[in-house]
């Protein structure tokens, strides 16, 4: 090509050899034609491309540190890794439980129906490491979560979003878990299998808290969330009963508790047998043992909370008042059937096992659930006092049956809540008594007595304000009578 | 000329612009992303989203299927505005909606292999209509609660010669419990008043004590049967 042909690459005009071109300033030297260019893309393009698959078919799952997580991070979906030391809680929509790594502690939910989790072996045990994919949430108050919504596999990687590998199990006994807990901890956040007696049951919104105790009196609490019972059958677990079961070591605060994954991992294996005694024979020797006892339900009270009208305990004096009372919480009565809340009437004879202790030097049974006491029906009235003037200190904690009319009411304030109640009585005779209602028996009151209703009253006599007065254990054992 | 057609057609005609189709939520597939259409079910999850002030709410059919509604911060805001006044007025036609309300939405689609999701475009395409109730005891409930479908509109309290009292109150935060309690059979049971319910203008104001006579959406808590209020003039 002359001189005169030469072209200039940028601008496409006659350079007439001239460096750089006269028409754009280009120098035509430097530049590279079209087609290599293009050639040069489409090498660099495929190169790229090519890495990049294989860099993504060939990468391992990176799990992200918990304690790398931050706010910025809301919403990001990340591998997690690390070990369950906490639930599972269980939903029919999905189960959530608490993961931790090395740098810190994450909630996890799984957002997947509760029983495909059962079937596919996928409800974690404290204990067991998990592998999973999902979005985090970072709240503004800080807490953290991830949401697993998926069982598939990741489509590069292969990894399923939700690998569980369970732990290995350690025989155990409740003593060395207990000492270990208090000692090196080593076997916190390890799968367990252990042999124990329900000796109590404190019954949670959303759990039961079985007692586990072994025959040197160390124990330790167990926790089951209620969910279970929509992927399994409950197991009917009975206070007495020996259990083996295997449970993941966790902690509530700082509080060493068992969490069982299935009521498949627990077997009854025995049962204690409680001492069989009159409930006028308890004595020092039976502290602390369990017996089983009957009589006659002569007196119940129900004794409320001073923060709202809940009911706290309940007692039960029976054949005589004289005897150690029978207690237990309201929420171990609210187990029973309403049937036979109805039964556990005064009048009643009751046969049920409890735990003798003392409190104010007073020998006392704690009926302690899972149990249910047999009942047969009755009556039983307190000795009627005809003239309510001889109530005096001497038969203080006695039962008594009043009868008369209300002359008199005055209410004692209890600040937001509804007020207690004093009544004045007058029997047949003229005298006068003072019948005290706390709020939580009269607000429970069908039809609630005012001055001027003749009633009759069962009651325990008590010391109130430097008098002496009658108080009802239940609302029905006040009876408004024409 | 084509904008007046437009605005004619939009406003009456409907020769081009057409109502969205009512589709079954078992119909729904990814190939619908983006359409606009109409769905109804049984609304069975109701959250107003604090942090972010989003409306969601999950909508079933009888089969199971089911999908997930989202009202962005201004629709919902609208929304809470619109059942204040209505509150205000009296009416008895819902505009905030609530576990157990059978909803009919206008919205549009988005569609994942895995999840369906329904963006509320604009308030006024929620329709509610919320379930009569049928007059039940707490120990009906408590007894029998295999009796009761879930978020089934159910009034307690409603006879004088069984009165229903509020015997505990527990602030969770997201809602006040109320333990309530029928004075004859001695059964309680739990009535869950939602914390948004706040935004309404009012405030609960039944207190410790007081007898009540309520409407709520029944559930159970695994065992435990509880109601959710659904409106303030379901208390009273």
């Amino acid at each position: 090509m002359s001189e005169d042909e030469k072209i200039c690459p940028a601008c496409g005009k006659s350079t007439a050899g001239y460096v750089p071109c006269p028409h754009c300033g280009a120098d035509p030297r430097l530049r590279l034609s079209i087609k290599v260019a293009v050639i040069l893309c489409v090498v660099i393009l495929v190169l790229g491309s090519g890495f990049f698959v294989l860099h993504l078919s060939t990468a391992e799952v990176q799990p992200t540190p918990i304690g790398s997580i931050d706010r910025w991070m809301d919403y990001a979906s990340v591998w997690i890794e690390g070990t369950v030391i906490s639930g599972p809680q269980i939903d029919k929509a999905s189960i959530s439980f608490e993961v931790q790594d090395e740098s810190g502690v994450l909630n996890v939910e799984i957002y997947l129906p509760s029983e495909r989790l059962k079937r596919e072996n996928k409800i974690p045990s404290v204990g067991d490491s998990v592998l999973l994919f999902g979005q985090l949430r970072v709240y503004p108050d800080g807490s953290t979560e991830i949401r697993v919504s998926s069982l598939d596999k990741d489509p590069l990687t292969g990894e399923e979003y939700f690998q569980l590998t369970r732990a290995q199990l350690v025989e155990t006994s409740i003593g060395d878990l207990v000492s270990d807990w208090y000692a090196s901890q080593s076997l916190k956040y390890k799968r367990v299998t252990i042999e124990g007696t329900i000796t109590n049951l404190w019954p949670l919104s959303s759990a039961k808290l079985y007692t586990l105790e072994d025959n040197n009196g160390v124990t330790v609490e167990m926790y089951v969330h209620n969910g279970l019972g929509y992927i399994e059958n409950v197991l009917d677990l009975r206070v007495l009963q020996t259990i083996r079961g295997t449970a993941g070591v966790s902690a509530y605060g700082t509080k060493l508790q068992l969490a069982l994954p299935s009521y498949d991992d627990i077997e009854v294996v025995g049962a204690w047998a409680p001492n069989e005694v009159g409930i006028e024979n308890i004595n020092d020797n039976l502290n602390g043992k369990f017996v089983k006892v009957d009589g006659q339900i002569v007196f119940v009270e129900m004794v409320g909370k001073s923060s709202d009208l809940e009911v706290d305990k309940r007692y039960l004096w029976l054949d005589d008042n004289d005897n150690p009372r029978v207690w237990m919480y309201e929420s171990i009565y609210k187990l029973f059937s309403e049937n036979l809340r109805k039964q556990l009437r005064r009048g009643a004879t009751v046969e049920l096992v409890g735990r003798v202790s003392k409190s104010a030097g007073q020998f006392q049974i704690e009926f302690t659930g899972p149990q249910v006491p047999s009942l047969e029906n009755g009556v039983y009235e307190p000795l009627l006092i005809e003239n309510v003037a001889t109530i005096n200190s001497s038969l203080l904690n006695d039962f008594v049956t009043i009868h008369g009319r209300i002359v008199e009411n005055s209410e004692v304030r209890r600040g937001t809540l509804p007020s207690d109640w004093e009544f004045v009585l007058r029997d047949n005779l003229g005298e006068n008594g003072k019948i005290w209602i706390p709020n939580t028996i009269y607000e429970r009151m069908l039809d609630p007595i005012v001055v001027g209703d003749n009633v009759r009253v069962v009651g325990k006599v008590i010391q109130r304000g430097g008098g002496i007065a009658v108080q009802p254990g239940v609302p029905s054992d006040v009876v408004k009578v024409s | 000329m084509g904008i007046l057609f437009l605005y004619v057609d939009l406003h009456s005609a409907n020769i081009v612009v057409k109502n969205p189709p009512t589709v079954a939520l078992s119909e729904i597939e990814p190939t619908m992303n983006m359409a606009q259409v109409y769905i109804q079910g049984k609304a069975t999850f109701v959250k107003y989203y604090e942090d972010t002030r989003f409306l969601g709410m999950f909508v079933s059919d009888d089969a199971g299927n089911s999908i997930f509604i989202r009202a962005y911060d201004a629709e919902t805001l609208r929304l809470i505005e619109m059942e204040k006044q209505r509150l205000a007025e009296g009416s008895s036609e819902p505009k905030f909606p609530a576990v157990g309300d059978i909803v009919t939405i206008r919205g549009q689609l988005r569609v994942r292999p895995d999840f369906k999701m329904m963006i509320l475009q604009y308030a006024e395409g929620l329709e509610i209509e919320r379930p009569l109730e049928n007059r039940v005891t707490i120990a009906q409930m408590v007894s029998n609660p295999e009796n009761f479908g879930e978020y089934q509109r159910l009034e307690i309290g409603w006879d004088e010669n069984n009165p229903v009292k509020i015997i505990s109150s527990t602030d969770r935060g997201w809602a006040t419990m109320l333990t309530l309690y029928e004075m004859a059979s001695e059964s309680s049971t739990t009535l869950i008043v939602p914390k948004t319910l706040t935004r309404f203008g009012r405030t609960l104001e039944a207190k410790v004590g007081d007898t009540i006579r309520v409407k709520g959406a029944f559930q159970l808590y695994f065992t435990e049967p509880q109601l959710w209020l659904a409106s303030w003039d379901d208390l009273r």
